[in-house]
């Protein structure tokens, strides 16, 4: 019986299945990068009806994230403002500009103005704003630099993991309650002296609390015969630990979770529901 | 390796506790639904009218459908749509909560709305009313607790057939001519000086619409004002007034001050119940009270007795201690004879001996507690009872005690067969009518209620299109309560005012600016505009109606306000009420009574007794298209979506009945009917109770087709009680035409069969749970002598160590397995007091607005596929009734097993259990999910992340509670109501997929609680301790802490939609980490126990025992709440 196959189809099978792994791992690949909200989500810019700009509202004239947005602290949603809002000060403000002519509309017929949704969560899932704006998650961790945006588009992609990386680890990301909307702010802003003052004052910490705050974190043994530890301990362990210069976000976050009991929810619950 | 429970079989010599006679008989049947989570089939894409090839076709066609939707990959554009000028008060995805009234014969029902974005989603009690405050042992307590009705009077809001436009003679009509129509009516009654002009009201009492009658009596001297409702409270104040012979006054039951209760027919617990009764009732129920956090038992002199005289179980009779069945024409006699006793001058009675036996001994028993005991009579009984219960209570020294006499004033209003009379004799040539009973379909059959329309010119005020607005010269749509302004006195007299949620959603006009419209001058014009069904317009504009005006007017103006008017109006706005406003006192005596006319007592199956009382869940009709009250099952019968012949398993089999729904064909009054017939255990024999208001012909699509029509049957000569009927049981189906008045349910195309069988969607046997003991109760002096029975009954005596068969990761295999600790601050529990209890289902409405629980059809109950979280389960038990040997082992035939024959229904107790998740800490569902979809929380919750199930069911087949739901159809997209069929397929709704219709189009949706999922088809739900409710507290706690560590929640911080919908508070909720909440001292109570304990799921609910207080020395008196003593 002659040989049907040359002799280099020996190695086809294994060449067809060398291929077809190679082609699943790029189809996974893919569909793991092109199919998720990290690609999909973020960057989406749709046009508005309005072209409002937050780079001049914000940055230029330094308004308020809660001049417009006024009910981000107290409720669930954070609302977009109403027509009324925009006319208190267009109405003496580039009365004329064309730009504005949707709301000028609105304002005279009273049918509100339809922006484009960016930010969506999903029906089965609840989100609450009020919850985090109030606990030391700042507007720019989950919006990106809206203040120096002039069309808002999606900055984060706002996904499941995303959620639960922060949930799993507060400290990563939560900072104090008065630099919530300083979208400048950096760990490395802080003073030790100055912060675990401001902890120690606002939430009657001991620096011996804090600074097993520390140990136990870092697993180290507790300092025997320590007797009255101050607040120079407490700086001298941290320097120790975090090193002597800037203060870090590990730091920072760690403290903050520990005084303000800040234990974000990992059950399904606590979103679906 | 598989473990099987093997729950404990009854033993000899044991008493049991049953659901229904197929249960006590131990039928195939019942072991079916015993066995499975779903009946057999329940799972199966199938139905009667659908075969494979049908499925194919539709399967063919959704795949096709779908392929045009795969165009559409780029992200739909949503839109945010913000008011175009902020809405005072509301904040974006915040409840906000308005207090108003809700109208209702014997006063109105205080409720506070929750509304998001201006939508009213729910209805609760509110609180602060002085009728819903009480004290229980020294301590000041609240309670937000309703009947069902109000829960489920929001949907009526949402009725998407609710009437919208304006009839003439039945054709649509527009505003202009009807207000073209109207001004000409009151130009010629002007002209007359109201002459022919008739007013038609309902019951309750409005200042504002008695202020407004005032001037139409002014304007229209000649006019005349008649009241009428199908079940009113004109036999009341008849008695009342043959009692005392005065009109002005109305006595209200306080019933926490009575220790000693008779009830003749009164089902105050229920639908008979005036102020706030059950509350009342529950405060001197209690068996025991706290003592420095020590719960202590009550004596049997401080716990009060009920004593109920009535022919058919209901909500009261089923908490009484003791109860006698009579047939409804014998209460009187039972009255007389207890009359008798007391020494009521010229006041006799011959009873039999049973009655007597019964009747002696507790009437020495209410003498004895005297000053402290009342007796009720209920309101369809006959006027003379009520002028002897007067008597009887005046002999007991009840007035002023435990009866408030209170100076009501009331106007005086014509009958409906008064204004019959004068319609006819031609006195009255106008009608406007804004009554909300019927009387086309609600009147006694022998008015012709339908003839005497076409006699005068008609105008119909009302909130449905119902039969009368059919037919009437006009048909006005009417607002609900909660669109309209309007007000109304509680039972005791408090003003209330009703204050609109939302504006006329679909247009019209109440009833209070009808009247305006007649007493205005200048031409009529259209107030409000209809809302857009689809937006809710934001900027509503709050510009004072007349309506407004009128009743602000009646408030300053006609009320006695001390302080500043203004301020007090603000407050009633605020309050829903004005304080102190209720009526005065008065004081009575030297009540007349004679001895009522006494019939015989229906002595045979040749001659019966019919009884006709309102329904449970559609009342006198009005609620007919309500589906969360339609598919409530009754609390006694556990019938849905139907009414049925009820009669005592005696009468039944007398009958030669065999099966529950067979139709039989009563007659009586020369009028024809057919029911199905259904057994009630403890019903009087040769006795029959309907409930009337189903069977309409001109309803929605929810009620249309549901029931069968007994007002039909009713005469005025005795509209409540009728003797003398025969029963024929139908052998063969039958077909009537359809315009017959015997036609007593609604035909289907023209065409009127009536079937010799008839399928009643009875729950009683769904989701029967496995085990002995499930619901305990005992006697006050067996929980006197030992407090803690109720945790050794059944299997709790003897728990193996070791059993264990759903340990929690990392946990032992022995011993008890304790509550996680993963949340410090918040570990959630529930207690269920059965002992006050009443089994009335409000707690399952609430829930069902709450959650977003839809409701799924008669078919689909058929099949054990209905969704509310919360099932009521009721419990039958003979404590006479001894098991004589293991039951399984019967020999199943045809024959009834002996458990019947014997059965005792002098005896019969009625024991509800509300049953919904039971969270178990050891949780056998969350074992076996294969995908990790129901999962326990830190807070000691077991939850479902509806998202990620994918409808293997595993976890409701592992369920020992049954407390778990599928959903078999996308309930909350399809109509389940929508019998149509889709062309060339024989499917109905349900199964047609995407080619179906889809349900709530428009205003339905707007009901919907937004804070909760809307689940879809293919997924498991179950009760969520009101999830949602926990997290808004939680997080509203942490956004007040901000900066802080205070993230603990205080003391009863949430109540779950259940708990405040309770009318005896039997529902305790909080916080087991919270020393202080009240939960925990209902956890310690002695009597709390867990269901099916020895499984060791660890549940977070447990109940806690009823306990009885019968009296010794009445018949039977020493077997009353034995039942669980004697499980072992």
């Amino acid at each position: 019986m002659p040989n049907f196959f040359p002799r280099w189809t020996n190695l086809l099978p294994i060449q067809i299945g060398i291929a077809l792994m190679m082609m699943g791992s790029a189809v996974t690949a893919g569909l793991w990068y092109y199919f998720t909200p990290k690609y999909t989500r973020v960057g989406y810019q749709p046009a508005q009806p309005v072209p409002f700009s937050h780079k001049i509202h914000v940055e230029q004239h330094g308004m308020d994230c809660r001049y417009c947005h006024n009910f981000v602290e107290k409720s669930g949603h954070s609302n977009l403002p109403s027509t009324a809002t925009c006319m208190n000060c267009h109405k003496h403000i580039k009365k004329e500009s064309p730009k504005l002519a949707p709301v000028r509309e609105s304002w005279k017929t009273g049918k509100p103005i339809e922006w484009v949704n960016i930010h969506e969560v999903p029906d089965y899932a609840y989100f609450n704003h009020s919850v985090h704006v109030n606990r030391g998650v700042s507007c720019v961790q989950c919006h990106g630099r809206v203040d120096g945006m002039e069309v808002v588009y999606q900055d984060q992609p706002q996904s499941m993991s995303w959620c639960l990386d922060c949930h799993r680890a507060p400290e990563k990301n939560i900072r104090p309650v008065d630099e919530l909307l300083n979208f400048d702010w950096k760990a490395s802003d802080e003073t030790r002296d100055e912060f675990y003052g401001e902890i120690m004052e606002r939430n009657g910490k001991t620096a011996d609390q804090l600074i097993s705050v520390i140990e136990s974190d870092q697993k180290l043994r507790p300092m025997e015969n320590r007797g009255e530890l101050g607040k120079e301990d407490l700086i001298r362990l941290s320097e120790q630990v975090y090193g002597k210069g800037e203060m870090t976000q590990e730091e920072v976050g760690l403290q903050l979770k520990e005084a303000w009991n800040v234990n974000p929810p990992l059950s399904c619950s606590a979103c679906h529901r | 390796m598989k473990r099987i429970i093997h729950h404990p079989k009854p033993a000899e010599g044991e008493k049991r506790r049953w659901r229904s006679l197929g249960e006590l008989e131990d039928t195939p049947k019942f072991r079916e639904w015993l066995g499975r989570e779903f009946p057999s089939g329940a799972s199966e894409v199938e139905d009667t009218e659908s075969s494979r090839r049908n499925f194919m076709k539709l399967m063919g066609a959704s795949t096709a459908l779908a392929g045009f939707g795969v165009a559409g990959c780029r992200r739909p554009e949503k839109y945010l749509v913000p008011y175009t000028k902020a809405v005072e008060w509301i904040i974006p995805g915040k409840g906000l909560y308005y207090a108003t009234a809700m109208p209702g014969l014997g006063g109105c029902t205080l409720v506070v709305a929750t509304t998001y974005e201006g939508r009213p989603v729910a209805l609760k009690g509110n609180a602060l009313h002085p009728t819903n405050q009480i004290e229980v042992d020294g301590e000041a307590k609240s309670s937000s607790g309703t009947n069902h009705f109000v829960p489920a009077a929001v949907l009526n809001l949402y009725d998407p057939d609710r009437s919208r436009e304006v009839l003439a003679k039945g054709q649509v009509s527009t505003k202009e001519a009807l207000h073209a129509g109207l001004e000409a009516m009151r130009t010629e009654l002007a002209a007359a000086q109201g002459k022919g002009l008739a007013l038609l009201v309902g019951e309750g009492v409005s200042p504002t619409r008695d202020r407004l009658l005032s001037e139409i009596s002014v304007k229209f001297p000649q006019a005349k004002l008649f009241r009428y409702e199908a079940f009113n409270h004109d036999n009341v104040r008849a008695g009342v007034r043959a009692a005392f012979g005065r009109e002005d006054i109305s006595l209200v039951p306080r019933l926490d001050q009575a220790t000693r209760v008779l009830s003749l027919d009164s089902n105050f617990l229920g639908l008979d119940s005036v102020g706030n009764a059950a509350l009342g009732f529950s405060s001197g129920r209690r068996a025991d009270r706290l003592v420095d956090g020590e719960w202590q038992q009550r004596s049997t002199d401080e716990m009060n007795r009920l004593y109920v005289v009535e022919p058919a179980f209901t909500v009261t009779g089923s908490v009484a201690d003791h109860r006698l069945r009579v047939a409804g024409s014998q209460v009187a006699r039972v009255a007389a004879a207890v009359a008798q006793q007391l020494g009521v001058a010229g006041v006799s009675a011959e009873v039999d001996e049973r009655i007597a036996a019964w009747v002696k001994p507790a009437v020495e028993d209410l003498q004895a507690a005297a000053g402290k005991s009342v007796v009720l009579a209920g309101p369809q009984q006959p006027a003379e009872v009520h002028a002897l219960v007067a008597a009887i209570n005046e002999k007991l020294g009840a007035f002023g005690k435990t009866i408030t006499v209170v100076q009501s004033g009331e106007r005086a209003f014509g009958s409906l067969t008064e204004l019959r009379e004068a319609v006819n004799s031609g006195d009255v040539t106008s009608v406007i009518s804004t009554t909300p009973a019927d009387p086309v379909y609600d009147a006694p059959s022998n008015f012709r209620w339908e003839e005497v329309i076409e006699k005068a010119t008609y105008v119909h005020l009302g909130f449905n299109r119902n039969h009368t607005a059919m037919l009437a010269d006009w048909h006005v749509p009417g607002t609900h309560f909660l669109e309209e302004w309007g007000d109304a006195r509680a039972a005791d007299g408090t003003y209330s005012v009703i204050q609109p949620m939302v504006n006329p959603l679909v247009g019209g006009i109440s009833e209070v600016s009808l009247l305006l419209k007649l007493l205005q001058d200048g031409p009529l014009t259209d107030e409000a505009a209809p809302v857009s069904e689809d937006v809710i317009v934001a900027e509503v504009k709050a510009v004072p109606g007349a309506d407004y005006e009128a009743v602000r007017d009646t408030f300053l103006n006609t009320l006695a306000i001390p302080g500043d008017k203004e301020t007090a109006w603000n407050h009633a706005l605020r309050d829903g009420f004005l304080a102190n406003s209720g009526y005065a006192a008065a004081t009575v005596s030297g009540s007349k009574a004679q001895t009522p006319e006494l019939a015989a007592a229906p002595s045979g199956i040749d001659a019966l007794e019919v009884r006709f009382v309102p329904d449970n869940r559609v009342y006198d009709g009005r609620y007919i298209n309500n589906g969360w009250l339609q598919e409530s099952p009754d609390p006694i019968t556990k019938l849905t979506w139907d009414n049925a012949a009820l009669m005592s398993v005696k009468t039944f089999n007398d009958l030669g009945l065999k099966e529950d729904g067979q139709r039989v064909k009563m007659a009586f009054n020369g009028r024809e009917g057919f029911f199905p017939a259904l057994q009630a255990p403890g019903h009087a024999d040769n006795c029959v109770t309907l409930s009337v208001g189903y069977g309409q012909r001109v309803c929605g699509r929810v009620g249309y087709g549901t029931g069968f029509d007994a007002f039909r049957m009713r005469t005025s000569v005795s509209p409540y009680v009728v003797s003398g009927a025969t029963l024929e049981v139908l052998t063969s189906d039958e077909e009537i035409n359809p315009a017959l008045p015997i036609a007593n349910h609604a035909p289907k195309d023209g065409v009127l069969v009536v079937e010799k069988w008839s399928e009643l969607a009875l729950t009683q046997e769904h989701n029967s749970m496995e085990g002995r003991g499930l619901a305990r109760d005992g006697g006050l002096e067996d929980y006197r002598k030992d407090p803690e029975f109720a945790q050794t009954i059944g299997m709790d005596s003897h728990i193996p160590e070791n059993q264990h068969f759903y340990k929690p990761q990392g946990r032992s295999s022995t011993g008890s397995v304790p509550f996680n600790e993963l949340d410090p601050n918040h570990q959630w529990g529930m207690t269920i007091d059965l002992n006050t209890c009443l089994g009335c289902t409000s707690c399952q409405v609430a829930c069902q607005a709450e959650n977003n629980i839809p409701i799924v059809g008669k078919d689909q109950v058929l099949r054990g596929r209905e969704m509310a979280w919360i099932r009521m389960d009721r419990y039958f038990t003979d404590p006479t009734l001894v098991m004589e040997s293991d039951p399984t082992n019967h020999q199943h035939s045809d024959t009834k097993s002996r458990g019947v024959e014997i059965l005792n229904e002098d005896a019969l107790e009625i024991l509800p259990q509300p049953v919904a998740c039971q969270q178990c800490e050891a949780a056998p569902c969350e074992a076996v999910c294969p995908v990790n979809a129901t999962v326990h929380s830190d807070d000691g919750l077991n939850v479902m992340a509806y998202n990620r199930c994918i409808g293997t069911r595993y976890c409701a087949n592992n369920c020992p509670y049954k407390a778990r739901r599928f959903n078999f159809f996308d309930y909350n997209k399809r109509n389940p109501i929508v019998t149509k069929k889709i062309p060339g397929l024989g499917f109905n709704n349900l199964y047609a997929g995407p080619l179906g219709e889809t349900h709530n189009e428009g205003i339905g949706n707007l009901q919907k609680n937004p804070n909760v999922t809307v689940r879809m088809r293919g997924v498991m739900e179950k009760c969520t301790y009101c999830l949602q409710r926990l997290a808004a507290a939680k997080i509203a706690k942490k956004v007040e802490a901000r900066d802080s560590d205070k993230i603990k929640l205080g003391k009863d911080a949430v109540k779950t939609a259940c708990q405040e919908s309770c009318p005896v508070d039997a529902i305790q909720f909080g916080n087991i980490k919270n020393e202080e909440d009240t939960v925990n001292r209902f956890k310690e109570s002695p009597r709390s126990y867990e269901l099916l304990k020895y499984v060791n799921t660890r549940p977070r609910t447990s109940y806690l025992a009823r306990i009885k207080n019968p009296n010794l020395k009445m018949p039977g008196g020493v077997e009353v709440g034995t039942t669980s003593k004697h499980i072992h």
